[in-house]
Order: C-alpha cells, then structure tokens, then sequence
C-alpha cells in the first residue's frame, strides 16, 4: 500500500488534510510541493493533479485532488479514529460546514493572503520571467489571481469586502459553538478540521475582530484545537515560508 | 415524516427533486414561489434562515445544502444507492458535485439572474422592490439582486460566466468519453448534480453542447431525460412550458 501526500506547508487547504492525516495517525509519504518556487505548476505536478493545485493525494497509484474529497476520502479508507459524526444529521451539519468554508471563508481569506504574500514571492522575477511562469498555469482563474495579486491590483473596496466576508465567518461559527462543543455537534469533525485550517492564528492576523471580547466561543475552540495532538503534529511538517506570514491566509497554489 | 421545500424541478430544487424520485421516497412538497419571493417570508426564514430553497425537513430536523440533502438522503435511505460503490468512485462524485456548486452553478445562475430577474420585478415599484429586498438575509444574495434587477452586471462578468459554462461543458465531454457517468460507470449524484445545470445548455447555448461538438453530453442527457426518476421529478413543473424555457429561473436559487 502506498500514500502519497503533496502538499504545500502546514496552512490553509494544505493544512486541512494534514491535520486529518494525523488525527487519523497513519503512515504516508510527504512530498513538500514548494509555492514560492512554483512547482505545483510544473510539468511532473500537472501528471498527477492537472490543476496545478495542491494538496493532491496519491493512494495506490489513484490521485484525489481537493483538500475536502481527500478528507471525506481518507475517512472512509483508513484507520484511525472516526472524523465524521456518528448521525446522518449530524454529517449534513458537518457538510454545510466544509462547503461553507469552500465557497465563502477559504476564497476571501484566499485573496487576501495572495494580496499579501504573492508579491514577495515574484519580486525578483523580471516581467517576462513572471509571465512565463504564469502561462504554465493550468486555470484561468489561477492565472488572474497569480496576475492581479502581483500587480496589487485589488481595490479596497474589494479588499474590505473579502475581509467583511471573513469576519461574517468567524461570526457564523462563534453562533455555532456556543451552541454546541465542536462546529458540527458534540463531536469533534471534519468541519473543525477544516475552519480550523483558515482560523488559526486569524487573532494576530485580524484581531479586531477575533479577540475574546467579539467571539469568546472561538477563542476557546481556538485554543482546543491548537492543543490536539494531531494538530500539533500538523504543524511539525516542514515549513518553509515562516515569516512571510503570520498564519491564517496563505495562498494555496 | 420527509417534506421538502423547494421551487421548479429547476438547478437546486432539481438536485433534491431527482434524488427523492429516483429512491422512490414518499414526501410532502412545498412550493415556494421565487417569483412572489416566498424564499424571503418571515415562515420561510424560520425554517431556513438563509432565505434559500431547496429546504428538507425529516422528522423535525432541517436540511439545507442541496448538495448536502441529496448525500444526507442517500445516506439515510440507501435502498436505491445514489453513490458510487467504492471510495475511490465516491471521491469522484464529490469533485463532481464541487466543481458543480462552485463553478458551473454559478456562471449558470449569474447569467439565469441576469434574464430573468428584470421580469420579476417589471411589476415592482422601486419602493416595493427595496421591500423586497430589505428581507433577504445574506448580503450577497441582496447584491445579486440588486445588480440583476437594473441590469448591472458588466458584460465582461456576463462574457466570464458563459465562458464558464463552456468550460464547464467541456469537463463533462472529457469524462463521458472514458465512462457512461460523471463518476465512472454508476449513475451517481454526480450526474444528479449536473443535469439540471446542463439540460438548458444545448438550446440556451448550443455552440458548447451540441450533437456535432459534444456527443457524449448530448448521450448523456438522452439517458437522463429517459430515466422514470428524472421525468417524475420533471412533472413537478407548475409553471407554463414558455416560462419554463427562460434559463435563468433556473439559476435562482440557493446561490
């Protein structure tokens, strides 16, 4: 049996199956794909995720690309504890969670950690070295993002907007966990795993708004997390890029 | 008890529609109105506070995610399964059924809004239009039909959407070509997922999907269209056949 993990460093969608890998606790082979050089658009990465994107899981010779299939994936195969509550219902909890943090949390925080981080990534590069990096590019919306994030093209408005959305985020699982302990019911799950890979550290990044007086329920869950083994042993993986960011908002390829 | 809340057999309210036909499953429907708003009515809320169709209640409990009901149903009544039998399979129904709530859905819904909302609101003063829309819970849905109503979509974005929707064609093509369904040689959620964003397609814009350029989609949708389950969740239509061909109402709802 062979596993196969590429995956970028311990942060954002990267961080979301690292986190499952090692709750599970099994045995894979991590193969660091490093974003600031590019490799997730080189020509060996496109053989195994057409996409240029990572993380992509590699199982017995069968590729699973998408942080979110990979986790439902990785659940359903191996052993280790159970990442999905024990209810139908409470897995549809969990579900509207993972979605949510796919189509509204990940992409705010997405953008704005490209505004940040991507223009001391091809700061060195001429113009031209630039664009032939950018037309290895499988998506064209990978493309634009790659473009208008080196360009710092984002108006504020847009900025403001994504940070809105972020802050709507936190707020919506502040609601949930003073509810209930973990974001999909009793249980820790897959929906923590993956708020958690956007969350953490957003109290340094943005603590205007996540700071103990705005979501208490946060910070606690915050801080449970962080102290889960699993976690802990997420964060050991390599990381190369410490220092370009101060967690939360990364950029995934 | 299974109720479900939902609008035409169209996008979302399709996804639910089908899955419930194709298992089988007996269940109360409700039907809320788009174009009356109903979405947005302080009873609707209650149930979903997102102001969005489709909405399932089993025993008391609400479901709301098309994606997420039609795995949830599946996952409670699995006499007719709607997934794939191997994980791998089930992996592959979810990229699918991803890439739809994602990408395809809204490039498909952005360019149904912007045909259709402006006949919605053709009867609304611009008092009675900011009523309306005072009572819609998410800022972004607010946006969108604001933006859709005057028109305002920029013709790049509209361009963009359309592009997508081509694209979006040309993933199907590509793996109809090495397998009868999206997710490999079962009929899934993943096909489930896709044909209510992709039956319009071939008369709405027939330079992406077309018996020339796209065989296997046009195939493809035959073998849909011929299934009791989706003819049945079809026959839920209660508006007239000419509304029925605008592509926008599909789009309006859940994003």
């Amino acid at each position: 049996m062979s596993v196969d993990l590429y995956h970028a460093e311990p942060a954002a969608n990267s961080l979301k199956v690292l986190l499952a890998f090692k709750e599970k606790g099994f045995e894979f082979t991590s193969h660091l794909v490093r974003l600031n050089k590019f490799e997730q658009h080189e020509p060996w990465f496109l053989k195994i995720n057409p996409n240029g994107q990572v993380p992509a899981l590699v199982h017995d010779g069968n590729v699973i690309t998408e942080s979110t299939v990979i986790n439902e994936y990785v659940d359903e195969v191996f052993e280790g504890p159970p990442l999905k509550p024990d209810t139908a219902l409470g897995r549809a909890h969990m579900r509207i969670w993972t979605k949510f943090v796919d189509e509204y949390f990940c992409p705010a925080l997405s953008f704005l950690g490209w505004h940040r981080i991507i223009k001391g990534f091809v700061k060195d590069l001429s113009p031209e070295e630039f664009e032939a990096y950018v037309a290895r590019i499988p998506l064209k919306e990978q493309q634009d993002k790659w473009r208008e994030s080196a360009k710092q093209v984002w108006p504020q408005e847009q900025l403001d907007d994504w940070t809105r959305k972020c802050e709507v985020s936190i707020q919506r699982m502040e609601k949930q966990l003073a509810e209930t302990e973990w974001l999909a019911g009793p249980t820790f799950s897959l929906a923590d795993i993956s708020c958690f890979a956007m969350a953490f550290g957003m109290d340094k990044m943005y603590p205007e708004f996540v700071n103990e007086k705005a979501c208490p329920h946060v910070m606690d869950w915050h801080a449970r997390m962080r102290a889960r083994p699993g976690t802990n042993a997420a964060f050991e993986m390599p990381d190369h890029l410490k220092g370009a960011t101060t967690g939360g908002a990364r950029a995934r390829g | 008890m299974l109720e479900l809340f939902h609008y035409e057999p169209t996008a979302n309210s399709a996804k639910p529609l089908i899955c419930l036909k194709e298992k089988g499953l007996d269940f109360v429907s409700h039907y809320v109105d788009l174009h009356n708003f109903e979405q947005h009515s302080p009873e609707f809320v209650k149930l979903n506070p997102n102001g969005q169709v489709p909405a399932l209640k089993h025993d008391g409990a609400i479901i709301t995610e098309s994606t997420v009901i039609n795995e949830y149903l599946d996952e409670v009544f699995p006499e007719v399964p709607l997934k794939p039998s191997t994980a791998l399979g089930r992996a592959h129904m979810r990229i699918w059924t991803k890439f739809v709530d994602e990408y395809f859905c809204p490039a498909l819904s952005l360019i149904g809004w912007h045909n259709m909302i402006k006949d919605v609101v053709a009867n609304l003063t611009d008092e009675e239009f900011e009523a309306k829309i005072a009572r819609i819970p998410l800022k972004e849905q607010q946006d969108k039909w604001r933006l859709a109503a005057r028109q305002a979509h920029p013709k790049e974005q509209l361009d963009d959407a359309r592009r997508k929707c081509g694209e979006s064609v040309k993933r199907m093509e590509n793996t109809l070509s090495q397998s009868d369904w999206l997710a490999g040689d079962a009929y899934s959620l993943a096909d489930i997922a896709c044909f209510p964003m992709a039956s319009g397609i071939p008369r709405l814009m027939p330079e992406f999907m077309s018996e020339k350029d796209t065989p296997r989609c046009m195939d493809w949708l035959a073998r849909m269209n011929a299934r009791p389950g989706v003819q049945a969740a079809l026959a839920l239509s209660r508006r007239a056949p000419n509304i029925r061909k605008e592509p926008a109402k599909a789009a309006s709802q859940e994003t």
